[in-house]
């Protein structure tokens, strides 16, 4: 089956310094892929080649085959929606927020149609935020406004999302309740999902696929069971680890070793 | 309806205002004398020339230019995501106050002095814009180029009025202030066939200052292209403050302030933000031209130092009950 997004041996970076290079991984529809390494391994360089924010020197980034640089950014924001850590703008409403998502599908001095507004409806339902549309943005907490940005992003009725640490600075109660939303629109809608995610054992819970990267390269990637093994972690991370797969699900859970004092 | 009733005051303000510029003036006109002239375009006695010939055209003018400025300040708080963000920043009044000194200097005036001054305001635009362009159009250096030719102008205005006479700095420094007195016909149609269509862009173009103002890479996710988005919005706004300097002055503050009181009384939203800021410019500038005529008679203070103190204070008021300002 044609992967939903590829990137393929990609180079890139800021002003001449390499950030990252021969990156090539993809991801299938339905599939949720995660993104994992230390910082600085460039994870957000690499949410930023498939985004398109940041050009290529080398490889491509290609959407069902066809490198993003040929579609029109509105056709390609109609595919995929990327949610980037968030920066907080003016004070919009709930409401006015995820509007802007539909801002793809409408001509520039068209209308929002009341089909619009169904969608916007919609997806704040989903989101559980219908009951507070109009409140402003700058009031909500961490949970609500990830969930607002969430809710902009499907606002694009996209079929891949794009996320950058979508879980940082969340509770677990939130954490979860994310990367179930995530999950859940992988599993009935067949989107795929590319998330980066700093949270080993959350990473292995939720994804199909993960990429783990380092120095700029991929380093391994596979099914959590294969790249969750305590050499690979070591290696990357520089700590000691044990692996031990979860008794119920089987799925690979990362333990701490510290140095004995 | 709360913005519906802020709607509704602001065009209250802006309707007294026009009638107070009209009444008030640099004489007052008995209101008789004022009704009979209005209706009666066609009789040219002396309140009839001085209603149809100084004081309606004075009041188009404060309307147009005040909306000018204002709807220049909110596309370029929303663009540059800076609450200071003013139709100055960019450092298009730089070159036409150099244009404007070096025209009075000259001792040039009328249609000369306008290109000179409106010159002076596209050089620095194109300057900026070129400066910005050359390192990927970011916000972080289309402000530093901005304050950086401000910078460099004004220098070079300094050197200029230092080596002239004290008549020529006086005019000049009043000049800086702004002034709306320039009520000939040349200035009025550039207002009303330059700036007042211009004013269309921002408000057609709402929705991209909306996704704008979540960062350019946000709207780059949401299918804009950024660049040409941007581009076409800033030249629009550097054309219409070049003219609005290019007819008046210098004047402060209406760019910075109607914004920001008119996103504390309407939201952030541009569809509402951007035509209610229009009407608050229109507003606060023919109020404040009408006080710089009547304040200190015969004399007329400069507008731009009543609007600063109007709008300063107004705003600090503002601030001070509300908190945070976003």
């Amino acid at each position: 089956m044609m992967p939903a997004l590829a990137i393929q041996a990609a180079r890139t970076g800021y002003e001449k310094s390499v950030v990252i290079d021969d990156i090539s991984f993809a991801v299938a529809p339905g599939e949720f892929l995660g993104i994992i390494g230390p910082n600085g391994a460039g994870k957000s360089t690499v949410f930023k080649a498939l985004s398109r924010v940041l050009p290529l020197w080398q490889g491509s980034v290609a959407w069902r085959g066809k490198d993003i640089r040929r579609l029109a950014r509105r056709e390609l924001a109609r595919h995929m929606a990327a949610i980037p850590q968030f920066l907080m703008p003016f004070p919009y409403s709930v409401e006015e927020y995820v509007r802007m998502g539909r801002y793809p599908h409408r001509g520039r001095f068209a209308p929002l149609m009341s089909e619009d507004l169904r969608i916007v409806r919609e997806v704040l339902e989903l989101m559980d935020l219908a009951a507070l549309g109009s409140k402003r943005i700058n009031t909500l907490s961490g949970g609500e406004m990830q969930r607002v940005c969430l809710a902009q992003a499907l606002a694009q009725q996209p079929e891949l999302l794009l996320m950058d640490e979508p879980t940082a600075h969340l509770d677990i109660g939130n954490q979860v309740r994310i990367m179930d939303i995530v999950k859940g629109l992988t599993q009935t809608r067949g989107h795929s999902a590319v998330v980066i995610l700093h949270d080993l054992n959350l990473a292995s819970v939720y994804c199909d696929t993960l990429v783990l990267m380092h120095a700029g390269r991929v380093h391994c990637q596979g099914r959590p069971e294969t790249v969750l093994k305590h050499e690979h972690i070591e290696a990357v991370y520089q700590v000691r680890v044990d692996v031990l797969p979860d008794p119920l699900t089987k799925r690979p859970h990362i333990f701490l070793r510290p140095p004995e004092p | 309806m709360k913005t519906v009733r802020v709607f509704g005051l602001l065009l209250v303000l802006l309707v007294a205002g026009v009638a107070a510029g009209i009444t008030v003036g640099g004489t007052a006109l008995p209101l008789e004398d004022i009704l009979r002239a209005l209706f009666h375009p066609r009789a040219r006695d002396i309140s009839g020339t001085l209603l149809w010939e100084v004081r309606l055209p004075r009041v188009l003018m404060a309307m147009v230019i005040g909306s000018g400025l204002a709807g220049c300040g909110v596309v370029l708080q929303a663009i540059l995501r800076n609450p200071l963000a003013e139709p100055y920043t960019l450092g298009v009044s730089g070159g036409g106050a150099l244009g404007a000194v070096i025209a009075l200097i000259l001792g040039l005036s009328g249609l000369p002095m306008v290109a000179l001054c409106f010159g002076g305001c596209c050089l620095s635009m194109l300057l900026v814009l070129g400066l910005a362009a050359l390192k990927g159009f970011s916000n972080t250096m289309l402000i530093l180029s901005g304050v950086i030719l401000s910078f460099l102008f004004s220098s070079v205005m300094m050197l200029v009025l230092a080596l002239s006479s004290a008549r020529d700095v006086h005019a000049s420094v009043m000049w800086l202030m702004g002034n709306l007195g320039a009520t000939q016909g040349l200035e009025l149609k550039l207002l009303v066939f330059g700036v007042l269509p211009l004013m269309a862009v921002p408000v057609a173009m709402a929705r991209d200052l909306n996704v704008l103002s979540l960062g350019d890479e946000q709207a780059g996710h949401l299918g804009m292209d950024v660049n040409w988005t941007k581009a076409a919005l800033l030249i629009a706004t550097a054309l219409v403050t070049g003219m609005c300097v290019a007819v008046s002055g210098i004047i402060s503050f209406i760019g910075l302030v109607i914004p920001h009181i008119m996103r504390r009384l309407v939201g952030p939203d541009h569809h509402v933000l951007v035509p209610a800021s229009l009407i608050g410019g229109a507003t606060l500038l023919v109020l404040s031209d009408t006080l710089a005529q009547a304040l200190i008679r015969p004399l007329e203070l400069p507008v731009g130092v009543v609007t600063g103190i109007l709008g300063g204070v107004f705003f600090l008021g503002l601030l001070l009950r509300q908190g945070e300002v976003a």
